[in-house]
C-alpha cells in the first residue's frame, strides 16, 4: 500500500477506459445519432438549397457545440444514481484524477472523436458528390477561427461540467436553465451599461469581435466595462468552474 | 485498523444518529456488525468507507482519513454494499477495467471464487440475478485483497449453498493483516465465521466482544425451567427454554448468535450488564 502515488497519469487513462467501456452503449448511440443527424439535416437542407453542401463548416461548428453539450451533460453519469455514486467514489483514484478523466473525455477526446466522425461524414458526402457530379469541399478545422471556437467550447463546457457534478437529475436542462438566467442578468447589465454610457437605451449586437452597436460613438471594445468581463470570460470562467467541480466531487456523499 | 473517535453524525442537523460514538476494529479478525433494521449499520459502514462526512469526530483507516478519498486509502478497502448497480459489461471486461485500481488484485483467486459460486464469466453483469451479482461482487471484493473488506448484508439474496460457500471463503481468506467487517441483521448467516460481535442499537455500540470473552462469561443452554438466578435471558421453545446463562464453571458451549443478539437488544439487557 505504501507505493501508491497520490497522482498518476496511468490511473487517469484507466478511469477513461473504464468510463468508455461501461458507457459503450450510450457512446455508440450518441455517435450514431450525431452521424444520423448530420445526414438528415444536410439532406433536408440540400433539398431546399443545392448549395448546402458547401456549408459543411457551419454544420461542423453547430454540431460541435450541440453534441458537446449533450456529452458534457452525461459527464459524472454515476452521480445520477446513489449506488453508482458509491462505487465511483470508492474507486481508488484521487478526486483530481477523476475530474481530469471526465474533462478529457468531454473536451479533448470528444473534439477529436467528433472531428473524426465529421471528416468521415465529409468523405462520404464527397464520394457521393463524385458519383452525382456536385462539388463538395473538405472542411478545414486547422484554422485560427476554429481554434478560437474550441476555446469557447472549453470555456462554456466547464460550466456544463460543473452542472453535471451539481445537479442529480437532468443536469443539462438545469445547467442551461441556469445559463439562461445568467444570460438575462448579463443582458440587464448591458442595458444598464448603455444607459450609463449614453444616457439612453441602445441595441447591442454580438458578433465575432464582441459587442457592437450600430449608432454608437464610443469605442465600446476598449471600455473597461466590456474589457473586464471579456478578460473574466477568457481567463477566469473555466478555472473557476473546474475548481468548483473539484470541490463538488470532494464533498459528494452517497 | 479502523478507529472511530467521538463520532457525531446525523442525516439532518437536528437529528442525531451517532453521538460520541467510539469503535476500534483490529486486523486479523472478522467482525460481525449486528443490529436491527434502521439501527445505523449501513451509515456506520459508510462512515468507515468515507462515503459520509462526520459532523464532528474522526474516522481513520490505518491512520488515514477515508473522507479524504486518496488513492492510497481507497485502495486499502473494498466495500460490498447491500444495494448496487452493475454495468452492462461481462465479467472479463469488468475485471480488465476495474482490477488495475487494486494493486494486490488476485486474478487467479477471483476466477476460483467465481467457479465456487458457479458464475458464468461470459454473462453480462447487468443480466445477472441479484444473487449472482452479489456473488460476483463478493468474489471481486475478496480477490481485491485489500486490508479491509466491508460487506453490508452480504448474504441477502444468496441461496443456502451460496451462504455456506460465502462463509467458507471468508474464513479462508482471513489473514493476520486483514480485517473483515460483515454487517447483517440475519445473524444466523454469519454464525461460525465471525470472531467478534459488535451490536449497534439506535446509533450506539451496545456490545463489542470477542467470542473468547463471550464463551468465558456465557453459556448457551436449553433448560426445562428458568428459575436459576444465573439465567440472564431466555426464549421459550417447544422443548423448553433456550437460555443464555452466566458461565460459572468454565463450561464450553456453542455460541448461539441469534440468541445472543436477542439477549443484547432486550430491554435492560442483563447480558450487556454482565460485560460492563
Amino acid at each position: 500500500m505504501e507505493n501508491i502515488k497520490s497522482f498518476s497519469f496511468k490511473r487517469i487513462l484507466l478511469l477513461m477506459q473504464k468510463t468508455l467501456y461501461e458507457n459503450a452503449k450510450s457512446v455508440s448511440i450518441g455517435l450514431i445519432t450525431v452521424f444520423g443527424l448530420f445526414s438528415f439535416i444536410l439532406i433536408m437542407s440540400a433539398l431546399k438549397d443545392a448549395g448546402a453542401w458547401d456549408k459543411l463548416q457551419a454544420f461542423y461548428y453547430v454540431g460541435l457545440f450541440i453534441a458537446g453539450f449533450f456529452i458534457s451533460g452525461m459527464a459524472f453519469s454515476n452521480f445520477r444514481n446513489k449506488e453508482k455514486t458509491m462505487s465511483w467514489l470508492t474507486l481508488p483514484a484521487s478526486i483530481s484524477e477523476k475530474l481530469i478523466s471526465e474533462w478529457l473525455l468531454t473536451t479533448i477526446i470528444y473534439i477529436i472523436a467528433y472531428s473524426a466522425i465529421f471528416y468521415a461524414f465529409n468523405l462520404i458526402v464527397f464520394l457521393i458528390g463524385d458519383v452525382f457530379n456536385f462539388e463538395v469541399n473538405f472542411i478545414n478545422i486547422f484554422t485560427k477561427e476554429t481554434l478560437i471556437l474550441f476555446l469557447h467550447y472549453i470555456i462554456i463546457q466547464s460550466i456544463l461540467l460543473a452542472g453535471a457534478a451539481t445537479f442529480k437529475k437532468v443536469p443539462l436542462f438545469f445547467t442551461i436553465s441556469s445559463l439562461f438566467i445568467i444570460g438575462l442578468i448579463i443582458s440587464f447589465y448591458l442595458t444598464i451599461l448603455a444607459l450609463g454610457i449614453k444616457g439612453q437605451f441602445e441595441v447591442f449586437q454580438f458578433n465575432g469581435n464582441g459587442i457592437q452597436s450600430n449608432n454608437f460613438n464610443y469605442d465600446l471594445q476598449n471600455h473597461w466595462l466590456i474589457k473586464v468581463p471579456k478578460i473574466m470570460y477568457y481567463y477566469v470562467t473555466a478555472p473557476v468552474f473546474w475548481i468548483y467541480t473539484y470541490f463538488k466531487i470532494k464533498e459528494k456523499e452517497a | 485498523m479502523v478507529e472511530i473517535n467521538n463520532l457525531n453524525f446525523g442525516y439532518k442537523k437536528k437529528e442525531t444518529l451517532f453521538s460520541e460514538l467510539n469503535l476500534e476494529l483490529k486486523e486479523g479478525r472478522i467482525y460481525g456488525l449486528l443490529g436491527k433494521n434502521g439501527s445505523g449499520k449501513t451509515t456506520l459502514l459508510k462512515q468507515i468507507a468515507g462515503l459520509l462526512h462526520p459532523q464532528s469526530g474522526t474516522v481513520s483507516l490505518n491512520d488515514e482519513v477515508p473522507q479524504k478519498r486518496t488513492p492510497k486509502v481507497l485502495a486499502s478497502y473494498y466495500m460490498i454494499p447491500e444495494e448496487f448497480e452493475t454495468p452492462g459489461i461481462n465479467v472479463k471486461t469488468f475485471l480488465k477495467v476495474t482490477a488495475p485500481f487494486y494493486p494486490g488484485f488476485k486474478t487467479k483467486e477471483f476466477y476460483e471464487y467465481l467457479e465456487e459460486f458457479k458464475i458464468d464469466t461470459k454473462q453480462k453483469l447487468s443480466k445477472m440475478s441479484y444473487g449472482q451479482k452479489k456473488k460476483f461482487l463478493i468474489s471481486f471484493g475478496m480477490a481485491a485483497d485489500t486490508p479491509l473488506l466491508i460487506t453490508d448484508e452480504p448474504t441477502n439474496g444468496l441461496d443456502i449453498p451460496s451462504k455456506s460457500i460465502f462463509r467458507k471463503l471468508m474464513a479462508s481468506a482471513l489473514s493476520e493483516n486483514k480485517l473483515f467487517v460483515i454487517s447483517t441483521h440475519q445473524v444466523k448467516d454469519i454464525e461460525g465465521i465471525i470472531d467478534t460481535v459488535v451490536v449497534l442499537e439506535d446509533g450506539k455500540i451496545v456490545f463489542n466482544q470477542a467470542l473468547e470473552n463471550i464463551s468465558d462469561k456465557l453459556c448457551f443452554k436449553t433448560l426445562k425451567s428458568i428459575d436459576d438466578e444465573n439465567v440472564l435471558y431466555a426464549e421459550k421453545g417447544i422443548t423448553g427454554y433456550s437460555a443464555v446463562v452466566r458461565n460459572t464453571g468454565e463450561e464450553a458451549s456453542h455460541i448461539n448468535t441469534e440468541l445472543l443478539f436477542n439477549s443484547i437488544i432486550a430491554k435492560d439487557s442483563k447480558v450487556v450488564n454482565e460485560f460492563n
